[in-house]
């Protein structure tokens, strides 16, 4: 309930820019072309408005890669290189350092937006902060700089520490601005995350029609690409769950066939599938190694690997491989304390 | 086709057109090509497709004979198979012949003459390793040893003549300047001239080997051919042969015992840039120099031995040399550190001396896991230094990058490759150890934990690797690591995560190095897990396993490994007894192959032990026995002949055993002497070489039963009887010193040996059908079981050679040879005289055995004639247990026999009635001690376990009623013989089955004719 009052009140702020004081000298490095040198004069959640030699523009989010505000502290850039080399007390260290009071408006904002940040990396990848305390952070951020470009990237965040706290509700009230916006990768990992709280409900209808938003959406970038492969993967296990086994097994072995296995998050989440359509079909052993492939191959993503290791727990167990179900509950328990998957029964 | 196909493979592989290679100017370069690879058969076959075609230049054409020979010549210096070698020697005979008499030019002829000097060269080695065999007589060794000298002594002839003719045309050649070729012809002239002056001191070093230690010319011949090895060492340097001579001087001057002056040449081939064959070669003799010379220099050996890393890697341990230089290595490594150890400055040495101790161990180590001669002995070494060849580790620093982590991960990989060899042989010694088990077992323990250890640290840090991964690696890099996590999963025994590693790289990179390896490891990982599911629940392991098979041969159909795939599907196909599928399969592996001969080994002995098993069911198909035979044969020869005895398993040296029994089984004893000695693997030679399967006793324990009866089974073909005799002397003795003759329980294994080599030669006696066959073939066994007899004085020796004699006798009886059956009767009795008198000592079954050896003495005298002193013995047996049927049965027998002798009806009536009335201890009243055969019926009546006694019993009295009555001419006693068979057959229809049904109908019909009854029998 916590995390739902939260979101109250997000949405009507969203498309009201800040009106700021003109800054000099300020960097924005695009995803793509050369540094831009500017003014910068407002922001929204979907972009930033600049302005050079007093003509205004404006560079949409899926474009930007960082901002450097002019005359921001030293520390801000510190943290941020902390934050990327998973430092994330020693950034959080620099972040204290600074002193809010002598900021402007833009650097209040992103020194919130760095401090949030910090505590969901530790909070989701060390599991050395509560979720619920990295949540009001990012609540926090989120009530406080409605206008930041870095609003959605916060949103999700928010939903996926609500995910892993169990409160579904939450999370689809986090994921449901990303939908409302006119970006596509934003909108398919909206849907995405509405996706997996109903799948995790066993809401097979609902997770199917987000699912299919995801395949209706025109969207042909490699992270769009990406997210519509895991729709893929998740539809099948809908069928699973459906009991239509061997047709979900036949879309997963597709894409597993099909696609270079570079593409980690996808196939992390295509074993994951597999293993539940195996599972559900009650043919344990090929669970196993279907969810192995998760664990020895692409464990560096972080909640797909620990959703692996919940099963292999219980397919251990099956086995009576006690020890081997001993040693993944360890992991699951030490890698992943705060993930949902540590905690589920 | 196979090797038309190879031809065209290997042409196209040197990047010659096909058309070339059937027929032009590059068929020398082929020719060379193939025999460098050891194509051998494949070249023969390409010299017979050039001999037919018209393709073949005229000049090639020309040497095509003597290029076969020349090409068996080597085929025959690269096999270890005596008999092959042999056959490959006459074979270059016969085409050096008809070269000569096709009278080619005579700088051909000069070549070819130089061709069958090697040849007698290789005919004298050979007869000179036969000569060492000390399976043979002192006879047979100087006989052999003698050829070889006359074989060197014409091939010194021939290479002395050639080399006056080299030498001119050497001397005489001009280059010519215009000519590119000239100067590449003038040097290879050259180098022929240098490798036929290396011949001559090499055929006298061979003639000095045939030779005594103490013979003068012995020395006299090494010290030329260590002069002559020099002088060509010092002239001709740059050549590789004049470089080799230097270890040939260094080797002949050892064998003179001049071990400072072979240390110079020896040196200076270990300080040079030569192969490292040769740097092995001086190394091995360099030790040993250093070890013999007075004082022994150690600190040599450790300084120049210890820079060899090449020779010094543990991975080629299974070469006995490599072996023999690590642990000569080893051993001068130890003393030198104890006697630094002792010097006044020790302390300034520690660091030294911990290194020095260090490199004991380790080497030592190396040698004692791996699978070669020395092994045992470096057990011993290890042991007697209490050398801890798990030392620590050097602490290593923590990776910071990918390369780091994964060059550590290889460093620990390594150590868990060589944990692993040394598990797999502590467990195969474990089935086959004694006394020392618990031992072997805890060592056991702490290797696998050490191998669990080491592969998690490795798996650690490749897992630290691939998290240090980025994109700018190449696929093989990260492949690399994927595939050593499989092994290291698969170590530490996580056979599911080490098969979807493996599987994944099979399926994703397939042509990207290490996905073969890593297949290879998930294919062994679902192995594991298929021998781990219970039997009834296995069908996914099963699925996966052929799934992963089939996939390995599709994707590397000629790479090696992938016969481990093939060879997994066979088993599995044996498993479900489809031969067909197996017999399919195998076709798939390369003929010739290691992994193919292991297969049909071990197929071979499957159809070995199911022809054994058939045969011994009563209702056996005899054609289907024979076709089974036929096919073991087929199998296991062709599997046989193809085993690497460097490589051997227990299984396949089995096989080769198997293969001696079917021929003994045959009755070709030649060919099983043959297999057992001589062949390519033959178990004795394997016994003696202390190849790996010679540490499983159960092994060599049949293999020394199995030479026994073949050594016996061969005396009886005359010729050879007393070198057979010694041979099987050797065995006994041989098989005295594997049991401990203190164990008790040991000393009976080696009587149940001599029990089942009874049976098999009992056996094969019975199936001998002419008389004269069965008489030489007892005759043989009667000479070995009567030196055997003179030789020990163990009980239960003598007891079995009197029992053997009894029986033997008792077949020789039933084939009307009554008189020779007396003779081993008599020997019998004596043999069992001697075992009570030498007595059973404090066996625990002392008693049953004395009863047992009064039984056998019964039953020789009976069989000598001697009724009364054969019914004494029972009585006095019968006394103790009157209720032992078979000493019952012996008992009415023995007086049924006295009675038929002696024509005597009374005593037909005690067989049937009993005889020798008593009053036994706990006894009220006097009873016939010997039942008769109507007691023993009685007795028997009704009881399962006894029906056939209780037919014997049946069938005797009605046949001794018959006798009484004849002899007496007493119709009632024939009627009452007829009535009781009569009132059988109406009790029993089947009266005991078939055999006994025909005996009593038979009987009926003669006791009806002498009643003048009509002839119905059982009608």
């Amino acid at each position: 309930m916590h995390l739902l009052r939260t979101m109250a009140g997000m949405a009507f702020l969203l498309s009201i820019p800040v009106t700021a004081r003109c800054q000099s000298n300020d960097t924005i490095e695009p995803v793509q072309g050369r540094v831009i040198r500017c003014v910068i004069k407002g922001t929204t959640p979907l972009g930033i408005q600049y302005e050079i030699n007093g003509q205004p523009q404006q560079i949409a989010i899926a474009e930007i890669k960082s901002v450097k505000f002019s005359g921001e502290p030293a520390e801000f850039t510190k943290a941020r290189n902390r934050l990327q080399g998973g430092q994330f007390d020693d950034a959080l260290t620099e972040l204290q350092k600074v002193n809010p009071a002598s900021l402007n408006d833009f650097q209040k904002a992103e020194f919130a937006y760095l401090n949030a940040l910090c505590e969901v990396r530790k909070s989701l990848r060390d599991g050395t902060l509560p979720l619920r305390d990295a949540a009001t952070t990012v609540n926090q951020f989120l009530e406080s700089h409605p206008t930041s470009f870095h609003f959605y990237e916060m949103s999700e965040l928010f939903g996926l520490l609500a995910f892993h706290s169990g409160e579904f509700a939450a999370a689809d009230k986090a994921f449901q601005p990303l939908i409302a916006s006119t970006v596509p990768p934003l909108i398919l990992a909206g849907h995405l995350g509405l996706a997996r709280t109903a799948l995790e409900q066993s809401k097979w209808e609902d997770a199917q029609t987000q699912l299919t938003a995801i395949a209706a959406l025109e969207a042909n970038d490699n992270q769009s690409q990406d997210i519509k492969l895991i729709a893929t993967s998740l539809s099948a296990r809908v069928l699973g769950e459906q009991n239509q086994g061997p047709q979900a097994v036949a879309i997963l072995e597709e894409i597993i066939k099909r696609e270079s296995d570079e593409r980690t998050r996808v196939f992390a989440n295509v074993y994951n599938a597999l293993g539940m359509v195996h599972l559900r079909a009650g043919d344990t052993k090929n669970a196993l190694l279907a969810f192995l492939h998760t664990d020895q191959l692409y464990a560096n993503e972080a909640d797909l690997h620990a959703e692996a290791l919940y099963y292999l727990v219980g397919l251990w167990t099956q086995l009576n491989e006690t020890d081997r179900a001993n040693r993944a509950k360890q992991t699951l328990g030490q890698q992943y304390r705060n993930s949902y998957w540590a905690s589920k029964k | 086709m196979r090797r038309l196909i190879a031809i065209m493979g290997l042409g196209v592989l040197a990047g010659w057109p096909i058309a070339e290679i059937l027929g032009d100017e590059p068929a020398q370069k082929l020719l060379t090509k193939l025999r460098e690879n050891d194509y051998f058969d494949v070249a023969i076959d390409y010299l017979d497709a050039m001999e037919q075609s018209s393709l073949a230049p005229p000049e090639f054409k020309v040497r095509i004979k003597f290029e076969k020979a020349e090409t068996l010549l080597l085929a025959a210096t690269a096999t270890r198979n005596i008999t092959q070698v042999e056959q490959y020697l006459d074979r270059a005979d016969q085409y050096l012949r008809e070269f000569a008499e096709g009278k080619p030019d005579p700088k051909l002829l000069a070549e070819s003459d130089r061709v069958r000097a090697r040849t007698l060269f290789g005919r004298g080695n050979l007869a000179n390793i036969q000569a060492q065999s000390d399976k043979l007589t002192v006879a047979e060794k100087n006989a052999l040893q003698t050829q070889a000298r006359d074989y060197f002594d014409q091939a010194l002839k021939v290479f002395e003549k050639s080399l006056l003719a080299q030498k001119a045309v050497v001397e005489n050649y001009k280059v010519d300047t215009s000519d590119p070729n000239s100067i590449e012809r003038r040097d290879s002239l050259r180098q022929e001239y240098v490798e036929t002056r290396f011949m001559a001191p090499a055929i006298k070093e061979q003639i000095a080997e045939t030779l005594g230690e103490g013979e003068p010319d012995r020395k006299k011949l090494l010290s030329e051919a260590a002069v002559e090895f020099s002088d060509i060492a010092t002239k001709y340097a740059r050549y590789s042969r004049g470089s080799y001579a230097r270890i040939a001087a260094g080797r002949c001057l050892t064998k003179l015992g001049q071990y400072d002056a072979a240390l110079n040449p020896l040196v200076e081939v270990l300080a040079d840039n030569v192969p490292r064959s040769f740097k092995l070669d001086a190394a091995a003799l360099a030790i040993e120099c250093w070890e013999k010379s007075r004082p022994p220099r150690y600190a040599e050996i450790c300084g120049r031995i210890g820079d060899l890393t090449d020779i010094l890697a543990p991975r080629d341990v299974r070469d006995p040399k490599i072996a023999a230089v690590q642990l000569g290595y080893a051993k001068a490594c130890r003393i030198y550190a104890d006697e630094l150890s002792q010097s006044p400055s020790k302390d300034a040495y520690s660091k030294q001396i911990n290194e020095l101790r260090g490199n004991a161990a380790k080497f030592a180590g190396n040698v004692a896991r791996g699978s070669n001669p020395l092994r045992d002995t470096a057990r011993q070494v290890i042991a007697k230094w209490n050398l801890n060849t798990n030392e620590t580790e050097t602490p290593v620093a923590e990776p910071t990058n990918f390369a780091e982590a994964k060059s550590q991960a290889i460093t620990v990989l390594e150590t868990t490759s060589s944990l692993r060899q040394e598990i797999l042989d502590l467990t195969a010694q474990l089935e086959s150890s004694g006394s020392d088990r618990a031992a072997r077992e805890a060592e056991l323990q702490q290797k696998r934990a050490a191998l669990a250890s080491a592969a998690q640290k490795a798996l650690d840090l490749l897992n630290l690797a691939i998290r240090f991964a980025t994109s700018e690696l190449s696929r093989e890099e990260i492949n690399g690591v994927r595939m050593r996590q499989a092994v290291a999963q698969f170590f530490l025994e996580n056979y599911y995560e080490a098969a979807v590693i493996g599987e994944y790289l099979l399926d994703r990179y397939p042509t990207v190095a290490g996905s073969r390896e890593a297949a290879g490891v998930a294919m062994r990982a679902f192995l594991q897990l298929h021998f781990q599911a219970p039997e009834n629940d296995r069908a996914f392991e099963r699925a996966k396993l052929e799934s992963i098979c089939d996939r390995i041969i599709q994707q590397w159909p000629d790479e090696p490994g992938t016969d481990e795939a093939a060879n997994t599907l066979i088993t599995l196909a044996l498993q479900d007894s489809n031969l067909e599928r197996a017999l399919g399969l195998l076709n798939t592996l390369e003929p010739g192959s290691v992994s193919r001969a292991k297969l049909e080994t071990h197929m071979g002995r499957m159809a070995w032990n199911q022809y054994l098993g058939q045969s011994q069911k009563p209702d056996a198909d005899p054609v289907a026995n024979q076709t089974l035979l036929a096919q073991a044969e087929q199998l296991l020869t062709s599997g046989v002949a193809n085993l690497k005895p460097e490589t051997l398993t227990l299984d396949s040296a089995l096989g080769a055993l198997n293969l001696a029994q079917l021929y003994l089984e045959r009755g070709e004893i030649d060919k099983a002497i043959a297999q057992l000695e001589s062949s390519h693997v033959a178990p004795l030679d394997v016994i003696k070489q202390k190849l790996s399967p010679a540490s499983d006793p159960k092994f060599v324990r049949e293999t020394y039963r199995t030479a026994l009866q073949a050594y016996v089974s061969g005396m009886r073909q005359g010729q050879q009887t007393n070198a057979l005799l010694e041979k099987a002397h050797s065995i006994v003795v041989a098989l005295r010193e594997t049991t401990t003759v203190a164990d008790a329980e040991q000393k009976d294994t080696l009587v149940a040996i001599y029990y089942q080599l009874a049976r098999e030669l009992l056996n094969q006696l019975d199936r001998l059908a002419q008389p004269d066959e069965k008489a030489a073939f007892a005759q043989s066994l009667a000479t070995f079981m009567q030196s055997l007899k003179e030789q020990t004085s163990d009980a239960k020796t003598l007891m079995w050679v009197g029992t053997t004699l009894n029986s033997v006798a008792d077949k020789l009886a039933a084939s009307d040879l009554e008189k020779i059956a007396t003779d081993y009767r008599t020997q019998a009795v004596e043999s069992l005289d001697a075992a009570a008198n030498a007595g059973f000592g404090a066996d625990a079954n002392a008693d049953g055995l004395l009863s047992e050896l009064k039984r056998q003495k019964a039953i020789a005298l009976r069989g000598q004639g001697q009724f009364e002193a054969a019914l004494q013995l029972f009585v006095e047996l019968l006394r103790v247990k009157p209720g032992l049927v078979h000493n019952q049965i012996d008992a009415a027998k023995t007086l049924q026999l006295q009675a038929e002798k002696t024509a005597d009806a009374s005593s037909f009536a005690e067989a049937v009635a009993g005889s020798k009335k008593e009053t036994l201890p706990d006894a009220s009243r006097a009873t016939n001690v010997i039942w008769g055969w109507r007691q023993i019926a009685l007795a028997t009546r009704g009881k399962e376990e006894f029906t056939d006694t209780y037919f014997e019993a049946i069938y005797n009295m009605s046949y001794c009623r018959l006798r009484y009555g004849e002899l007496l001419t007493r119709e009632d006693a024939k009627n009452a013989a007829l009535s009781e068979i009569k009132d059988q057959w109406r009790q029993f229809p089947e009266m005991g089955g078939p055999a006994w049904k025909t005996k009593f109908s038979e009987l009926a019909i003669r006791i009806q004719k002498s009643l003048g009854q009509p002839a119905t029998g059982l009608e």
